[in-house]
């Protein structure tokens, strides 16, 4: 069994995603997708600048959601009810796996990428599916991300949030973390 | 070292049972109407009475096309009951949304209202839940939802669990209801034809919507009862766009590559490549230049089968790999349907015809929404993999 070591963890939650929400590149953004990125921003800031870049093709993204996009399927849904109308970046955020496509496109990460939803168990089968994937040979980095905006009538108030950790292989030789 | 197949399941618009499957494709008619291809209502009767007397009470649609999927798999296998020892892996996008829409759609209901139906089927997660409370099952279980490769990566890990030794069998598959949220959202992104899809054909108008369910059941020592064996397994991502593959397949030649190596086999030992083929040009030109770039002109086969059942999404990669297990026990590489005159800028090699040749490894692509590319290659028993 590979051994394995924490690089780097972040975090957001919807407070501080707001100035995000309103830069043109996330014009079509979910809150899950700011939130996401808030919180790989933060992995990211204490490996330095551009780190996954260039190390995209060894990194695999696992992201857990119990509800995903939620708020972006009733919005389409409603739209079709309403007027017929029907959105094509609307539909395409109403994905699950939308938030996890827009994080691999904005931090370059070209390992596998993979979505599990299990309700509150979603993180943690996201680090567990993330420390599989970390045994591959190929594989020298796992990014998990857990992020959630509850429906409104589950959490009073309800608390949008994301959490990044980024796991490395403990043996990897020191030219591969640098 | 790969694992072993035992038992395989399917349900699609082509009828119950994974037979009934390579049937249609060797027949070759689509089984769309304006597009989609849907199960035939006297199959959903049937799959109610079965469901019925065994026992299953009340469950959903999703519900009782995996359960008859899961139920055809494990009788194949052997496998009488799940033990928890085991694992079950799942791959959707879309889960119970047929049972919630309409609240939304027609009854103008929002996210925040707490309705029933809404409350009950909404979680992804809560579908496998609802399996394993039918299926009496303890075991470990994870839903897969990376658009149209959940499947595909719901056997590449369950291959995993396998290899690691987390379970001692696994069950893995895929399960995709039609809703109108998949049908309309297709239809804005102006991808959905209304013909019968033609993958890599110049006159090709865009996808049909399929739906259905395939299951599988994985053991790591079973070789003398192998169906097939997933030999490898490879995954990658874009990184390039929300719903577009990248123009020159990079994720997908990528993910082919992986798996080729994970299975130790060469270009060469590859008789056919069951290509992801929705129809859309953006996929077969990108698709087409992957294979390019990996096998030369002179590859494996390629061709696609989507122009018979549809895309079932999530569920297509399984549904797809019940059919490179019948391949692989008539040696039949199966033409893709409709295709008359190739698109020129595809250099792939396409069977003119269904042909009748020994076949050793196949590889399956799929590729989803998100970027998410997922390729396996599936081996014939006798090749000594499992």
């Amino acid at each position: 069994m590979t051994t394995v070591k924490v690089m780097s963890e972040g975090a957001s939650h919807a407070d501080s995603v707001d100035a995000l929400l309103k830069r043109p590149d996330f014009r079509k953004a979910t809150l899950n997708m700011a939130l996401a990125c808030d919180a790989v921003r933060a992995v990211e800031a204490k490996l330095g600048d551009g780190w996954f870049k260039t190390r995209g093709d060894r990194t695999a993204l696992v992201l857990g959601t119990a509800h995903g996009e939620l708020e972006a399927t009733t919005i389409f849904l409603r739209g079709l009810g309403q007027d017929g109308t029907a959105r094509p970046f609307i539909f395409q955020n109403s994905l699950h796996n939308a938030t996890m496509g827009f994080v691999s496109q904005r931090f370059g990460l070209r390992g596998p990428g993979v979505t599990v939803s299990n309700g509150d168990s979603s993180g943690p089968d996201a680090i567990e599916t993330g420390l599989d994937l970390l045994e591959e040979p190929t594989i020298d980095f796992v990014l998990v991300v857990a992020v959630e905006r509850p429906k409104p009538n589950l959490s009073e108030p309800p608390l949008a949030q994301a959490r990044a950790v980024l796991y490395a292989k403990r043996d990897l030789p020191p030219d591969n973390i640098a | 070292m790969g694992v072993a197949i035992t038992g395989m399941g399917a349900v699609s618009a082509a009828g119950l049972g994974a037979p009934a499957l390579w049937e249609s494709v060797m027949a070759g008619f689509p089984l769309s109407q304006n597009g989609i291809c849907r199960l035939d209502p006297l199959h959903i009767e049937r799959i109610q009475t079965t469901l019925a007397n065994l026992g299953t009470g009340e469950v959903s649609f999703f519900e009782s096309l995996a359960l008859h999927a899961i139920y055809e798999a494990m009788q194949e296998a052997g496998w009488t009951e799940l033990l928890p020892t085991d694992g079950l892996i799942l791959g959707t996008t879309t889960g119970n949304l047929l049972n919630w829409e309409t609240d939304i759609i027609e009854a103008g209901r929002t996210w925040a209202d707490d309705a029933t139906a809404f409350r009950r089927y909404e979680p992804l997660g809560d579908c496998v839940t609802s399996l394993r409370k039918v299926l009496k099952f303890a075991g470990p279980a994870q839903v897969i939802t990376t658009a149209c490769s959940s499947s595909a990566q719901a056997m590449a890990l369950g291959t995993i669990w396998l290899k690691r030794g987390r379970v001692k069998r696994c069950l893995v598959g895929g399960v995709e209801v039609l809703s109108r949220l998949t049908v309309e959202g297709f239809r804005c992104l102006q991808l959905l034809s209304e013909k019968a899809a033609t993958p890599f054909d110049q006159g090709r108008n865009g996808i049909n919507l399929g739906e259905g369910a395939a299951f599988f059941c994985l053991e790591r020592q079973a070789s003398e009862r192998a169906l097939a064996g997933v030999a490898g397994y490879g995954m990658s991502s874009d990184a390039y766009h929300m719903t577009a593959p990248h123009p020159e397949g990079t994720g997908c030649y990528e993910a082919m590559k992986l798996a080729l190596q994970s299975a130790d086999l060469g270009r060469e030992d590859i008789s056919w490549i069951h290509a992801h083929g929705t129809g859309s040009v953006a996929n077969d030109v990108s698709e087409s230049l992957a294979i390019e770039r990996l096998f030369g002109e002179e590859g494996p086969w390629v061709s696609s089968t989507k122009g018979v059942h549809g895309h079932a999404l999530a569920a297509s990669g399984a549904l797809e790999v019940a059919i490179d297990i019948s391949a692989l026990r008539t040696g039949i590489v199966p033409r893709t349907l409709g295709l008359q005159s190739p698109d020129s800028r595809l250099k792939v090699r396409h069977p003119p015809a269904h042909l009748r040749e020994p076949i050793r490894h196949i590889l399956k692509n799929t590729l989803g929404f998100g970027g998410t590319n997922a390729s396996l290659v599936i081996s014939h028993p006798d090749e000594g993999l499992v």
